[in-house]
């Protein structure tokens, strides 16, 4: 049962169409990631939900009620926002207790609420300290206890780790995960990090130009990607345009044709029929450098870049086709500048889009 | 670290300019304590008589009164004016919006003796109105820059999103105002508030356009009283307003620091 629904949601911004017909619904309980580069209309979608801005067209259903006209005030709405927004002015205590005290709650009740939010978010003892005497990771897990301590109907997490150092951004994606699954509450994700969507959500929403582009589980948006955009966003970053020139039913294998040179290619569950315009891709670590395989498409490259990224390396090769490949291999000894490589894409791990 | 400057040169210059800043009021401040009805430097005696001059000549402690009256008031209105106006022009984005911002300020750019003559004209059409209604209209536009443009300081980089995290928690437009907005800029607001009550306390230009005999502020009582007598009494008042002076911004330094002024 869907406990969250947003149904045809269209917003303008006068000529400008931020988010357009989008539908999704959240179950009770689920995590969903809203995904997309800025300006894709994830942010207004949030928005919507918490009240902030009012949809041009559409319907917005919370706990079976449409919360459309109801103010942000009303809606009991939990929010973390990209620059956590702790009340400069107040302790961490008053800061979590905020809502509470709105709320007119008995002054036992907030301090027994404060201390078991603080407990979860693993902040206690520091009740008394100002938000400006806490680091970035603590300031986010302050945001996070103020948002859940109200017990909100919806989490809202508004790009919640983008302003935390890598190390401490894996250990909040586990905190967060860790602290959603606990209290069981429906979560909204926004982010531009495909990586944080991954970890973090059950279900995955791709977003660009303010509509969807793809809705699944994380694997399934990751493996398969549903258009280029959204395979160019998981980052697969090597495409070619071709020509599909025979297909065969037996081993399901296209033959495409890419700027002269024929590409093997695995056609899984697309429909793909001679003569159709298609975009090959595949991912970066995928492509096989030097190998034995003999079921591959095998051309020779030309290293032309290389940037040590610590588990991989990322090889930039000039080969037959006029845009360079980017490779990952995960051992580059051996491998220089201006050096001759034999690559190889395996037709299994080449992704068939129609255009 | 960056070492202070430590030079002679500057040192001297420094010192000349707070001399010359500083002592006017040493002379008035020593002139008020002078026995005679002139000014001796140095003062052989000392003596109070010309504070008990002040309490005694006709219409100074009356005028101080009609002074505070006027200078409360305006600035408690104008606070809440000013406040609004600086929220509407840093919050929202709309058309003519510099021009708004602008026209709050634009009192400050006006010469106000030109602003005393044209309330003049102006009141002259409305009879009924006493001369305090005159004088707090007159105040309310010639203060409110102070209040505005100090409130706009504080607002501008305000992080909206608290008062977006205080609706989220349940907090009504007019809660989080008061409770997340308010206490925010109150620095801003303060100091505005008090720099606008000073100015309004301190007004002769405007208030010598519009006062009139059942109505009149110490500044102007200080006018009149000179074109009759030359002594130290105008020195003791001054004094007493200076110490005012003094007070009030050691009180906003307790409150809320004096931060906005050195920004």
């Amino acid at each position: 049962m869907a406990y969250l629904e947003l149904i045809d949601v269209t917003k303008k911004f006068g000529d400008f169409t931020a988010v357009n017909n989008f539908n999704l619904s959240v179950n009770e309980g689920e995590l969903v990631s809203l995904l997309g580069s800025s300006g894709c209309g994830k942010t207004t979608t949030l928005r919507m939900i918490a009240g902030f801005t009012a949809p041009t067209s559409g319907t917005i259903v919370v706990g079976g009620n449409v919360v459309n006209s109801l103010p942000p005030y009303k809606r009991n709405v939990g929010i973390v926002f990209q620059n956590y927004a702790l009340f400069p002015h107040l302790t961490i205590f008053d800061n979590v207790a905020f809502g509470l005290k709105i709320k007119k709650l008995p002054k036992a009740e907030i301090i027994k609420r404060v201390g078991k939010a603080l407990e979860l978010v693993k902040l206690s003892g520091l009740e008394q300290r100002l938000p400006r005497e806490l680091s970035g990771g603590q300031q986010q897990r302050v945001a996070l206890a103020r948002a859940l301590v109200t017990e909100p109907t919806v989490l809202l997490l508004d790009e919640p780790l983008s302003n935390l150092d890598a190390k401490l951004r894996t250990e909040m994606q586990i905190e967060i995960k860790r602290i959603q699954k606990e209290t069981g509450i429906t979560t909204i994700l926004v982010t531009h990090d495909q990586e944080e969507a991954m970890s973090l959500a059950d279900r995955i929403v791709v977003m660009k130009d303010g509509m969807i582009q793809q809705e699944g589980i994380p694997r399934e948006v990751f493996e398969r990607p549903a258009n280029p955009f959204v395979a160019d966003f998981m980052g697969v970053s090597n495409f070619f345009d071709g020509k599909v020139l025979n297909v065969d039913p037996k081993t399901n294998e296209a033959k495409v044709k890419v700027e002269e040179q024929l590409i093997t290619a695995f056609i899984g569950q697309s429909d793909v029929k001679p003569g159709d315009e298609v975009t090959l891709a595949i991912r970066p670590e995928h492509i096989e450098v030097n190998s034995s395989s003999s079921v591959c498409n095998i051309w020779e490259g030309l290293v032309y870049g290389l940037s040590y990224k610590g588990s991989v390396t990322r090889l930039v090769v000039k080969s037959a086709f006029e845009s360079n490949l980017n490779i990952d291999v995960y051992d580059s000894k051996g491998i220089s500048n201006g050096d001759t490589i034999k690559i190889c894409l395996p037709p299994e791990k080449l992704i068939i889009f129609k255009k | 670290m960056h070492e202070p400057r430590d030079n002679a040169f500057t040192k001297y210059i420094a010192f000349a300019v707070y001399l010359f800043l500083a002592a006017p009021i040493i002379i008035v401040i020593l002139a008020s304590f002078s026995p005679t009805a002139y000014l001796k430097f140095p003062p052989d005696e000392f003596s109070l008589k010309w504070y008990y001059n002040i309490f005694n000549a006709n219409g100074f402690v009356e005028g101080f009164k009609n002074s505070m009256k006027l200078a409360v008031l305006a600035t408690a209105i104008d606070i809440v004016i000013g406040i609004c106006a600086a929220l509407c022009i840093t919050r929202y984005k709309f058309k003519g919006k510099e021009l708004l911002a602008n026209f709050f300020t634009s009192p400050l750019f006006l010469p106000s003796i030109t602003f005393g003559f044209v309330l003049l004209q102006i009141f002259s059409m409305f009879t009924g109105m006493s001369i305090f209604m005159k004088l707090l209209i007159g105040h309310l536009v010639i203060i409110l820059p102070y209040i505005v443009r100090n409130t706009t300081a504080s607002l501008i980089g305000f992080n909206w999103s608290l008062e977006e995290a205080a609706m989220s928690l349940g907090a009504t437009p007019v809660q989080t105002f008061f409770k997340v907005t308010l206490p925010l800029i109150k620095p801003g607001v303060m100091a505005g508030a008090l720099l606008s009550f000073l100015y309004s306390l301190d007004d002769a230009t405007i208030s010598a356009f519009l006062t009139g005999p059942k109505f009149v502020t110490l500044p102007i009582r200080m006018l009149t009283y000179m074109e009759f007598a030359f002594d130290p009494t105008l020195a003791a008042i001054s004094t007493l307003l200076i110490l005012l002076s003094l007070v009030c911004i050691f009180a906003i330094e307790k409150l809320v620091g004096l931060d906005m002024f050195l920004k």
